[in-house]
Formats: C-alpha cells, structure tokens, sequence
C-alpha cells in the first residue's frame, strides 16, 4: 500500500480484471497477426480464383452486351441488350431449351427412382453386395465421351449389339439413332445409364447413416416396410434427395458430350440441346457474344433452380 | 605468378566452354527454321504429310512439325489460332468454311507467280481456291468431287441405258429396287446419318442461287423445294435404316453389293471398290455423270498460311513440295487422295485400273463447286434436310425456314465474290 501500490493479494478483482485485460490485449494482438498471416496465406489462392474464375465470367458478361467482330482482338461496341434479345427471340435457342428441359425432367426422376430402388437393393457390408455396388458404379467412372462413342456403336442399327439381341428375341430394332423420337429416347437412355449410379452411391450413404435403432422401434410399433419407407426413410433422406435433384438437374441441362458424340443434335434438331447449341454457336461459328449471352441466361437459370432447391432443402431440414 | 596466370587462365577458357556448351544448342535452335502445319485426322492426308517431313527436312534444313485433328475439330484449331493471333500453326490446311477468318491469312500471289505454280493442275482448280480482296490465299492438294456410282452389272441386267437426267436416276433406282428386292438389293444409298453430307443432295439438284444481288443469303422456293422433292423420291428407294448410316457404313452397303447406285465421294470409296479383299462388285462399278443441273459439292482441301506465321517462306516451301505434282500419283494409289493434277488422270499405269471411272470424277470435277455458305447457312440447311428426311417438315416449309434463318446470316465478303465468279449469285 506503500507509494499508492496496490497489492494484488490485497486486491483480487482488480488484479483480475489487469490480468483479463492483458491478456485481452496480448490475444488480440495475436489474432491480428494470426490474421494478416491468415490473409498473407489466402492471398494466392484468392488472386488464382479470381483470375481463373471471375475474370472469364465478368469478361464473358461484358462481351454479352458487346459485338465482336473475330478478326478484331477485342470487342467492339457496346450493344447493350441486342444480344440477349437476339438470343430469346431465336426459335432455335428456344427449341434448344425446350429439349433440354424435357431431358432434365425426364432423366432426373427416372435416375432417382432407378438410384433409390438399386440403392435400396444394395445397402450392407457383405462381399457380394460391396462387389455388386463396384460393379455398378463403373458406368459412372467413364468418360462421358467415350460413353457416348460406345452408345453409337452399340445402338447402330444395322451392325449394333442392342439390335442383334433384339433380333435374337424376335424383335425387330429401331432406327435408334435415326429418327427424332428414338434418338431423343436413345440419349436419354445413355444419361439414365450414366447417371443412374451416382444417384445409387449417394442414396446408400444415406440410408447406411440412418439410424438402426428407429426402424427396430418401427417395426415392434407394427409398421409395415412400406409405412417404414414412407413415413421413416423419406422424410430422413429428404435434403439428400433434393441434393441429388439438384445435382442431376443441372447435369442434365448441361449435358454436351453425348450429343456430340451420339447424334450430334440430329436428326434435324430433335436433340439439339441448349449445352450443343450454344458450343455451336461459340466454337463452330464463332458467334462469341450471342454465345456469351445465351450462356449468362442458362447460368442465371440454373442458379434460380439452385437457389429454389436449397430453399427448400433448408426447409425439409428445420422441419425434421 | 605464372601458376595463378594459368590458372586464371584455365578457369577462364573453363567458363567459356561451359557458356558455350549452354548457349550454342539454344543459338542453333533459335537459328533452325521450324513450322507447323494442320491437316485433317483422316489416316490420308496427316499421314501422307508426316511421310514426307523427312524427305523434306533433309532438302531444306526446316524442321516441320504436323498437327492433325478430326474433322470436327479442325476449323476450331484453325480458326482459333488464327483469332487469337497466337500464330502455332504457320500452315493450315481448309476450306471455303474459313471464309470468315480469311483476311488473317496471308496472300501467295507473289508465291505462286514467282514459282509458276499451279502448272499441271486440272484447268480452274486454281480459280476455284479461296481468295481476299481478289488474292488467292489458298492452294490446293487434294479434290473430290461429289460423284453417283452405279452397278454396271445390274443397269444392264435391267435392260436401262446410262441416266441422264434426275428423272432417270431416280426411275432407274425405282426400277432396280423393285427387280432386285428378292436379292437383298436396294435402288439407292446414301449416307444420310452423317449429317453434315445432306447439303449434297440439295446442291445436286438445284438449279438456282444462294446469294441475292443485295448479298443476302436466300435459297430459291420453287427450285429449292425441287430439289428437296427429288431427293425425297430417292430415297423411297434406300436400305431400312438408311437415316443412320455414316459415309463408311453407306460406302459397304455399296461394296457389299446391295445398292445399284451411291452418291458418295469417290475417294473414300475407291481404293476399296477396287479390293476383292474388300469389294464385292470389282469390275462392275462406274461413275454416273451428275445431271446438268445443279452441281456437285467440290471437296477441295487447300492449304494457308497465316498472317502471324513467323516464318511465311518455309511454310510456303512446305506448302509447295507437299503439293508438287510428284506427290499426287502416290498420294491417290496409296491412300486414294483425288489429285489436282491432270497428269494423274492421265498415267498408263493408272488408267488401265481406273479408266472406267477416271473420267466420271474429272467431268465432275471440272463442274464441282463450293456453295458460298458459312458454316453456319450450311449446317442450318444440313439439319432441315434431315427434319425432311425423318418427316417432321414438308420441303416447303424446309426452304421457309431456311430462308428465315439465313436472312438472319451476315454473307463474309469473300462468300460474295466466290458467288459471283460461280454463277450462284442472283444478278439484278
């Protein structure tokens, strides 16, 4: 107490609250350097990011309201909307979306119920059920160029493997890749074959995670394996359900490769879809800036789809 | 003193050898010409090219790298180095579907003056390549024409003379497919899965132009719609599944024997019609004349250089001994690549295989054209065809639509001044 000292032992609280605001200072000036460090760290990732990934979209959005003639290096002239115009009256860009759509909203269902019921069928750990699971997950493992090459091989409709088994039951094969219903029906087929997989994986960590403990109360409550699927299984998988939806959704509407290599938008424009369109628009045609607009229209569409199914995915979740 | 002279000296003369044992090979490389060239993914002309870079190596000291891809890849490589000027490709090989780049290739007429190239060449190739602001930009190195084939054998056993007209063609393929049905054999084939072929049964047939006098593109109703109607009759008479074959899958249904006529580009057929290890129907083939009206799609491969080549005189040279006339004999026996040169068509040796269908291909040569279409006219009109075809529009509604689209087209200048010098362009 001598010389206006204050002992600490004396003085508990205050000799607290001194050594709380030390350290206070101390830790934050140790998470000020933690962070400049933090950022120091970030910063080449965030400036690979930024060029690699802004940069193309912010210039693919300028070049959208520009024209571009291709022996020039830059864009010239500001066009504001025409671009986007030009785009949403083209009969052929709505064509494009139209067989898009319909492919999404055929595709994505079928591989989700086709997914679920396999998924179903192959939830354990047995040998034979882990090696059925490996085998069906091979389709999803290939190169969806080279699915598409093997697809135009198998569907040929004269020297075609799918035709020759049909013949060897009687039926006489259709023109698979020739005409507009088929074709349509042969890519899809393609997709559902692809895709249906990862649909599957998905689908069997969900149910491989739910917990044992609520289907043996079910089951001793009475319900049937139906009510269990019903009122148990949906409702628990919903948000991955509305991830898979969301995944294979876009997937399908951004399906390219096997068009180019199937039927290549043929026959006529049956499965000229809106990804094959707008290649050709850009890589074939070099009509860069209707390109860049149609593609800112997919974007801003798929990102609503998005944006509506994690919306309501979020949903599903409080609710459970 | 005099040890640490030496070996200051020696250290000296040490550091100099090694300098220069990195830097030479580097001021040698610099100091080597090298080019690149593009050619098509074909196992014809990239592995032709590839043969001869030795030989050519060895003469001019240019190293020549080939770079080869598909067809449905290779105008994108073109057309992209050329846009971006990044100048990978000095030699670029193509065709009139580049007319929108081609003011980023360079003019050869002092080339071609000054080497009197083109000497040999079947008369009017050299007018029909590709040219900007009235300057060839383009030599050519290998052409085809698009050509009907027909069974001798079966024509004759038919009791029918050589067609003449469209009529005909499409009577006698009538004709034969109802007589040979009991063998197996259909009247006519077509490759009509590949896509990008359908133009060709068109351009045929039509007898009208493509570009307006105010340089638009529009297709003619009346013969347009004709042309399409003939087509359609043709087709009465193909194999089930014909709307799904490629070139080759049609080319062995010809080879097979089961088609009295074809209309195909002979040099992708040729060689094999010739085979009995591949054809059955050795002997029994010829060219059909293409009817005067119309015309047939001329395939003519040329090669470029680009304005951003770094070294335009060694791709010339490359240019100019892959495309030199003693080439095309052993460019069409090895790999069936139609020549430029008449002294192919003339060759003993040649004519004594070939004589029956060696004239067929020349008269349709002489009359091939390329349609001044972009890329973008040309695959709008392939694909409306096709919905024809499949029987989703009537060929009056085709040449509606195309007409609508291609009124949204802009015609590359070149395109006009290919139209006029070929007649294909409406005159005021």
């Amino acid at each position: 107490m001598e010389n206006g000292q204050v002992e600490i032992s004396t003085c508990p609280f205050f000799a607290m609250s001194v050594y709380r605001d030390k350290r206070k200072v101390k830790s934050s000036k140790f998470k000020q350097s933690e962070s400049i460090l933090l950022v120091l760290f970030l910063l080449p990732t965030f400036f690979f990011i930024v060029i690699a990934q802004f940069y193309p979209l912010l210039y693919s959005v300028y070049i959208s309201f520009t024209k571009w003639s291709l022996v020039k290096w830059k864009p010239i002239g500001f066009i504001g909307l025409f671009n986007y115009q030009q785009v949403l009256q083209d009969t052929l860009f709505k064509h494009a979306a139209k067989i898009s759509l319909l492919f999404a909203c055929i595709a994505t269902p079928v591989e989700l119920i086709i997914g679920f019921l396999l998924a179903y069928m192959v939830i354990g750990e047995r040998k034979i059920i882990r090696i059925t699971r490996s085998i069906l997950i091979i389709p999803m493992t290939i190169a969806p160029v080279a699915v598409g090459t093997m697809w135009r091989m198998l569907l040929n409709t004269r020297a075609g493997l799918v035709n020759y088994l049909l013949q060897g039951i009687g039926i006489t094969g259709p023109n698979w890749l020739a005409t507009p219903l088929t074709a349509f029906l042969s890519i899809l087929m393609v997709d559902i074959w692809q895709w249906t997989p990862f649909a599957m994986i998905i689908f069997v960590a969900a149910l491989s995670s739910l917990p044992p403990d609520l289907f043996s109360a079910a089951q001793i409550d009475g319900a049937s394996r139906w009510q269990i699927l019903r009122y148990i299984i949906s409702p628990l998988i919903a948000p991955i359900t509305i991830l898979v939806i969301l995944f294979r959704f876009i997937d399908s509407i951004l399906v390219i490769d096997i068009i180019y290599t199937t039927t290549y938008g043929g026959p006529g424009f049956s499965t000229n879809v809106i990804t094959f369109h707008i290649y050709k628009q850009a890589l074939k045609y070099f009509n860069v800036t209707y390109a860049a607009a149609a593609s800112w229209i997919l974007q801003i569409f798929c990102l609503s789809v998005a944006i509506v199914l994690l919306a309501y995915s979020g949903k599903l979740q409080e609710k459970f | 003193m005099g040890k640490k002279i030496s070996r200051k000296l020696l250290s000296i003369v040490i550091s100099v050898v090694f300098l220069a044992v990195i830097v030479m090979p580097g001021i040698a490389l610099s100091q080597q010409r090298e080019i690149t060239a593009t050619y098509m993914a074909a196992g014809t002309y990239d592995v032709v090219a590839k043969e001869l870079v030795p030989e050519f190596e060895r003469l001019t000291g240019i190293k020549v790298k080939i770079a080869a891809f598909p067809w449905a890849i290779l105008r994108e490589k073109n057309m992209t180095d050329l846009i971006t000027g990044t100048g990978n490709y000095d030699a670029m090989c193509g065709s009139y579907y580049l007319a929108k780049v081609y003011e980023l290739f360079s003019s050869l007429d002092e080339y071609i003056a000054r080497d009197n190239y083109g000497t040999g060449m079947i008369s009017g190739l050299m007018e029909k390549c590709q040219r900007y602001k009235r300057h060839q930009i383009g030599v050519p190195y290998g052409s085809d024409a698009y050509s009907l084939l027909y069974r001798t054998d079966l024509l004759e056993k038919a009791g029918l003379g050589i067609p003449r007209t469209w009529e005909a063609i499409i009577g006698a393929a009538g004709k034969m497919d109802a007589l040979y049905e009991k063998e197996g054999i259909d009247g006519y084939v077509f490759s009509a899965g590949a896509i990008e072929q359908l133009p060709t049964l068109l351009f045929a047939k039509y007898n009208g132009t493509f570009i307006t006098a105010d340089n638009k593109y529009y297709l003619e109703p009346k013969e347009g719609v004709q042309a399409i109607k003939k087509a359609q009759q043709l087709f009465k008479y193909t194999p089930p599944g014909v709307l799904g074959l490629s070139i080759d899958e049609a080319n062995a249904v010809f080879l097979q024997g089961k088609a009295a006529i074809i209309e195909c580009w002979p040099s992708f057929i040729r060689a094999a019609a010739n085979d009995p290890a591949r054809s059955n129907i050795v002997g029994k083939w010829a060219v059909l004349l293409y009817p005067e009206v119309g015309f047939p799609w001329l395939s003519m491969w040329e090669m470029f250089i680009s304005t951003y080549s770094k070294d335009k005189d060694a791709a010339w040279e490359w240019i100019n001994f892959y495309t030199r006339e003693k080439n095309a004999k052993y460019f069409f026996t090895k790999y069936g690549i139609g020549s430029v040169y008449t002294s192919t068509y003339k060759d003993p040796e040649l004519l004594k295989k070939y004589g029956h269908d060696f004239p067929g291909i020349l008269a349709n040569l002489r009359r091939a054209k390329n349609p001044p279409l972009t890329g973008e006219a040309q695959d709008f009109m392939a694909s409306t065809i096709s919905q024809v075809l499949v029987g989703e529009l009537t060929p009056e509604k085709a040449v509606e639509n195309i007409n609508v689209k291609w009124a949204t087209l802009e015609v590359p200048e070149p395109m006009i001044e290919m139209a006029e010098a070929t007649g294909l362009k409406a005159k005021r």
